[in-house]
Parts: C-alpha cells; sequence; structure tokens
C-alpha cells in the first residue's frame, strides 16, 4: 500500500553537514550513525502510521558511497523489509542527482544478497 | 531592443534611398531612361525584402548573443570544475587524504557536471564529451570512497579518524582517472570556443 502523508528528514539539519564514514570507529558522522540513531526509528514510525518518508540529502559536504550504502543498505540488514522500505521513502537531491540511483542500487543489492 | 547590426540594415535602406533620390535627379545615363513614378507593387516588394533583412538580422544576431552568453557561462563553469579536479589532485598528491575535503571536491566537480548538463540540455545544445565526463566524475566518486574489498581480500580503501589510505592499485588508478576527466573538460572547452 503506497504511503500517505509525510515526514521529513533533512540530513544538513537532523544529522550533519558534514556526512562521513561507513563505521563509527572510522570517523564522525557515520553511515552506521546516521541509520542507528536516525533512519532506523523515523523509517518504523513512518511504515507503522503509513506515510511517505521524505530524505533530502541536499547541502552537505558531500556522500561517500560507503557511507550510504551503509546508511540504506544497511536497513535491509537490520531487518527491514525490501518492499516496505521502497514504499515508504522518497529521496530528493537536487545537487547530485545520480546519488538517488545509487541508493536504490545498494537497497537493491542489500535485498538480493539477504535472499 | 533593436541590435546594432539591424540599425545598420535600416540606416543602410534610408541612405539607399536617399542616394538614389539624388542620383535620379542628377545623373544621366546614356541608354537608360530613370522612371519618374513607382510600381506599388515594386514599392511594397522592396518595403517587405527591408522588413525581412531587419527581421533575420535581428533574429541571427539575438540568437548568436544567447549563444555567446551560455558558452561563456559554461566555460566558467568548466573551469571552475577543473579547479575542483585540482585542489582534488593535490589533496591525494600531497598524502593528506582528509575524507571531508576529498568528498567536498568531488562534490562540487559532479554538481558543476550536473549544471553544465542542465544548461547544455535547456540549450537544445550538444556536446560529444558531455556523456562521458558525466560517466567519468561519478565513477571518480566511487573510487574515491568505495570501501568493498578485492578479491584478493585487501581493502583498496581504508578511513581512520577522517582521514584515507588508499592502496598504491587504488592510488594510481585515481590519480589516471582525474587526468582522463581533466582532457575530457579540456576538450568541451575547446569545442565551445570552436
Amino acid at each position: 500500500m503506497k504511503a500517505s502523508n509525510t515526514i521529513e528528514l533533512t540530513i544538513l539539519k537532523d544529522f550533519s553537514a558534514t556526512p562521513g564514514t561507513r563505521h563509527r570507529f572510522e570517523g564522525d558522522f557515520s553511515g552506521e550513525k546516521l541509520r542507528e540513531e536516525v533512519l532506523e526509528p523515523i523509517l518504523r514510525e513512518a511504515i507503522e502510521s503509513n506515510k511517505l518518508l521524505v530524505i533530502n540529502l541536499d547541502g552537505t559536504a558531500g556522500y561517500g558511497t560507503s557511507f550510504l550504502e551503509e546508511a540504506f543498505g544497511g536497513l535491509i540488514r537490520a531487518g527491514f523489509n525490501y518492499k516496505s522500505v521502497i514504499d515508504h521513502i522518497k529521496l530528493i537531491s537536487n545537487e547530485e542527482e545520480y546519488l538517488i540511483d545509487d541508493i536504490y542500487q545498494y537497497l537493491q543489492e542489500a535485498h538480493d544478497e539477504s535472499k | 531592443m533593436m541590435s546594432r547590426n539591424s540599425m545598420k540594415v535600416i540606416l543602410s535602406a534610408i541612405a539607399g534611398t536617399i542616394l538614389g533620390f539624388f542620383i535620379s535627379k542628377q545623373l544621366s545615363i546614356p541608354y537608360f531612361e530613370i522612371a519618374k513614378k513607382v510600381n506599388v507593387i515594386d514599392a511594397i516588394t522592396l518595403i517587405v525584402t527591408i522588413c525581412i533583412a531587419v527581421f533575420l538580422s535581428m533574429y541571427y544576431d539575438t540568437h548568436k548573443d544567447s549563444k555567446r552568453a551560455t558558452n561563456e557561462l559554461l566555460l566558467k563553469r568548466a573551469e571552475f570544475s577543473l579547479e575542483q579536479l585540482e585542489l582534488l589532485e593535490n589533496e591525494i598528491s600531497d598524502g593528506e587524504n582528509r575524507f571531508h575535503k576529498i568528498m567536498f571536491y568531488c562534490k562540487l566537480m559532479n554538481s558543476s557536471v550536473s549544471l553544465i548538463t542542465d544548461m547544455i540540455g535547456e540549450s537544445n545544445a550538444d556536446s560529444p564529451y558531455l556523456d562521458e565526463l558525466r560517466k567519468q566524475s561519478v565513477s571518480l566518486r566511487k573510487l574515491l570512497s568505495d570501501d568493498k574489498k578485492s578479491p584478493d581480500g585487501t581493502h583498496p580503501v581504508q578511513i581512520k579518524k577522517g582521514v584515507i589510505s588508499y592502496s598504491s592499485e587504488r592510488s594510481t588508478i585515481i590519480l589516471n582517472s582525474i587526468n582522463e576527466i581533466r582532457k575530457l573538460f579540456v576538450k568541451f572547452q575547446i569545442s565551445l570556443i570552436k
């Protein structure tokens, strides 16, 4: 079922202007930290209340591929259902539009690996 | 606003008419007769011809000015991208490898390429280098930060306390990729100037 209403998450405002590495032990503001402290609770809320989580990626100093893979691919490894995630997130990236394809690819790959 | 070339066409037409009037008064050319009356059809034809000339000149000028302005903006944007590429190369070459700086320069370059692509799209122009430029610059970002293990089990990219270290093989691939992107930008710039 497609989600109605929205919850907004802006990485710049709600997490950091300088997203970092994959794991916490590698440096500050890692993808692991974003996923565990921000994405997982807010996405769980969005799925339970059938809302769309709109994630705005613009305005930061740039994302490493490992950061995004851990933050989003990691959702599937953490037990989130692939279809639920896809149905309940909307990504905005006007500055680097290719990030959206990358994130969907990480989700797909993590889903394929989990089979 | 009327362009300089359009003004020239109008002034030339007026000057030609005045000159023609005086010539007809002063000159008497053997075997030729200057008519005292002007055929209405001929007069209309003359006016229509002048109007078409003015319109074409205005259209051509506007189009040319707009293309020149777009090309100047594209050149500036390409120059900016090249600067980011150089900063990125310096950061990697001097061994500092600060993660946030590297990702920031890479982001600025990639955003710039996206902007160039949008501008080219809006102006209905085409560039043979742009697709390759986009492909290479997105792939550079992956080379810079993808920490997946190599098939031999080694880590080509390792990050500790905000500093990235690259294997020597990955460093070489990154620097080659930077060079390729630089060449593509220069080719792109040359194609705009031509």
